[in-house]
Formats: C-alpha cells, structure tokens, sequence
C-alpha cells in the first residue's frame, strides 16, 4: 500500500532529483562555457604566439639579409638620385669626348614595384667614342638596358664622326 | 448486497483510472528497485558519454595551432646571390671602362707609354687612375 510516508519519500526523492538535474544541467552549461573561453583564449595565445615567432623569424632576416639588401639597392634607380643619374652620364660624355643632349625623359608606369625610366639622348662625336659609350651605357651599374640605337656617319665631318640616338630603359623604383 | 449496477459500476471505474494499467497503489519492491537502477543506469551512461565528450573537445584546447596572418615575404637567396654576382661583374665592366676614359684624355710622351706593362693589375677605380696619374 501506498502510505503517506511513502508518499513523502517519493515526493522529496522527485524533487531531489529535478534539483540534481537542474544542477547537472547549469553545470554542464557552465563547463561548455569555460571551455568556449579556454579554447578561445588558446586560439589567442597560439595565435600571439605565432606572430611573435613570423615577427622573429622577419626581424632574423631582416638583419642577416641587410648587407645583400643594400648592396643590391646601389643598382636599383630611384627617383631622389635620377639627377644625379643623367649628370653621370653627361659626365662620361664629357670624359668621351663626346656631345651628348637630353632630347626626351618619361617615366613609363608599370604594374609592380618598377616603373621604367626612358630617356632618350642625342649623340655626335667620333665612332670609337660613341661606341665606346654605348658600351658604358650597356654596362651601367643599374638595373637598365639600351633599347634602341639609331646611328649615321657624318660624311661632312673629318674622320669617321657619327651621330644618332640612344634610347636607355632604366627601373625606377616605385615607392607609391 | 451488491446488485449488478454497482460492480459494473465499480469495474468501470477501476479500468477507467488505471486506464489498462495495473493498479499503482501497489508496490512491488523488486520491481521498483530495478526501474531505479535502470534508471541510475541510463543517468551514469549518458553522464559518462557526455563527460567523456566534453573531455575529448577541450583536452587539445592548449595544442591549437596559431595563425600568424602575416604572409613572411620569401627571401630568394640563389636568386638575389645570382643578381649580385650579375652586378657585381657589370659594375666591375663599368668602372673599368670608366677607368679607361679617365686615362684617354691624358695623352703620355711615347716613350712612356711604352714602359706600361700588359701584366700592369687593373686598376680599381677612378679615384685609383687620377691618384696613379698624379704620381705619375
């Protein structure tokens, strides 16, 4: 028979168990919670971690790589030395014996980090000469190129004297 | 006495309240004891599965792999060594060439450009001919 006492006894027992399963449940809520941060806070540390590492592993190469870095950029032009640039050409001119004259300079933008630099030069003086500085433009210590050559021999001048074009291509470095 | 209305009546009532069932008011120990550990059973189960999950997803929480988002530029060694000896032997060529120049204006008597030497080493750079000119 069901007595009153047992009445009780299942009635507290029912409610234990709905409290201990209210319990169950928030704590499980509360560990799935905790553990949502802990993997987040992970994910950050790993994360930290990880660009403190790439960061070492830049600062690294940055330093053992300065003295190749440099010494390449002596042969890449940029813009803040191109005076400097044709005032060294005209100068080889002038140590040639040669006349040479600017007839055109523009930069041609390019997709990268290079633009390019034409300048186009007139030049009139004996053939050794000339040729001799075509070979010194040919071997600038810059990442450039003659692109075009127009020459003519001067039949009025005494010896063999030429006149022509030179077109030099040189990389400009673009900082934009 | 009991007439035929009333234990129909009370047949009624009965399988109307028990709805089928058999008669909850009474208790079979054995009974109950094995629903209770059937139960205790299912919680402990469940409860172990469920743990035993959340266990396996956060034990690797500390082992996550970070992601820098910084691409590291790659430095191209051969590449750049390559480029430099290009170079390198280019401005080589060049200051020669230079050197050379500088030394054409400056005309010598004939007699002492013929004690110039072939085997004579390179010389470095401008600064070196106009140094080796003055002396001269």
């Amino acid at each position: 028979m069901i007595t009153r006492k047992t009445k009780v006894y299942g009635f507290v027992s029912v409610l234990f168990f709905i409290v201990m399963g209210a319990v169950l449940v928030s704590m499980l809520q509360y560990i799935e919670a905790k553990g949502g941060e802990l993997v987040q806070h992970s994910k950050e540390i790993a994360d930290y971690k990880a660009r403190e590492q790439a960061y070492n592993e830049l600062e690294q190469l940055i330093v053992s790589t300065k003295d190749d870095r440099d010494e390449l950029a002596t042969y890449i032009l940029t813009e803040n030395v191109t005076i400097d640039f044709l005032a060294t050409i005209e100068e080889i001119a002038i140590e040639q014996g040669i006349e040479l004259t600017t007839n055109s300079l523009h930069v041609e933008e390019q997709e990268g980090l290079f633009d390019t630099l034409v300048i186009s030069f007139s030049v009139d003086g004996p053939q050794t000469r000339v040729y001799s500085m075509l070979q010194i433009l040919e071997t600038l210590p810059y990442h450039a190129f003659v692109s075009g050559v127009s020459f003519t021999n001067d039949q009025k001048a005494v010896g063999a004297v030429v006149e022509g074009t030179i077109e030099l291509n040189v990389s400009l470095l673009d900082y934009d | 006495m009991i007439d035929k209305k009333s234990i129909i009546k009370m047949a009624d009532d009965v399988f109307h309240r028990s709805q089928g069932y058999p008669d909850r008011r009474l208790v079979h120990p054995q009974r109950e004891w094995g629903i209770g550990l059937f139960v205790f059973a299912v919680l402990v189960i469940s409860g172990s599965i469920l743990v035993g999950t959340t266990f396996v997803q956060y034990r690797s929480a500390d082992s996550v792999k970070g992601s820098s988002e910084a691409s590291i530029p790659q430095y191209r060694e051969v590449i750049t060594q390559d480029a430099l000896e290009l170079y390198r032997a280019r401005s080589s060529e060049y200051r020669q060439l230079r050197g050379d120049i500088v030394v054409v204006p400056v005309e010598l008597p004939r007699d002492a450009s013929s004690t110039v030497s072939d085997n004579a080493p390179a010389l470095e750079s401008e600064e070196d001919v106009i140094g080796t000119l003055e002396i001269e």
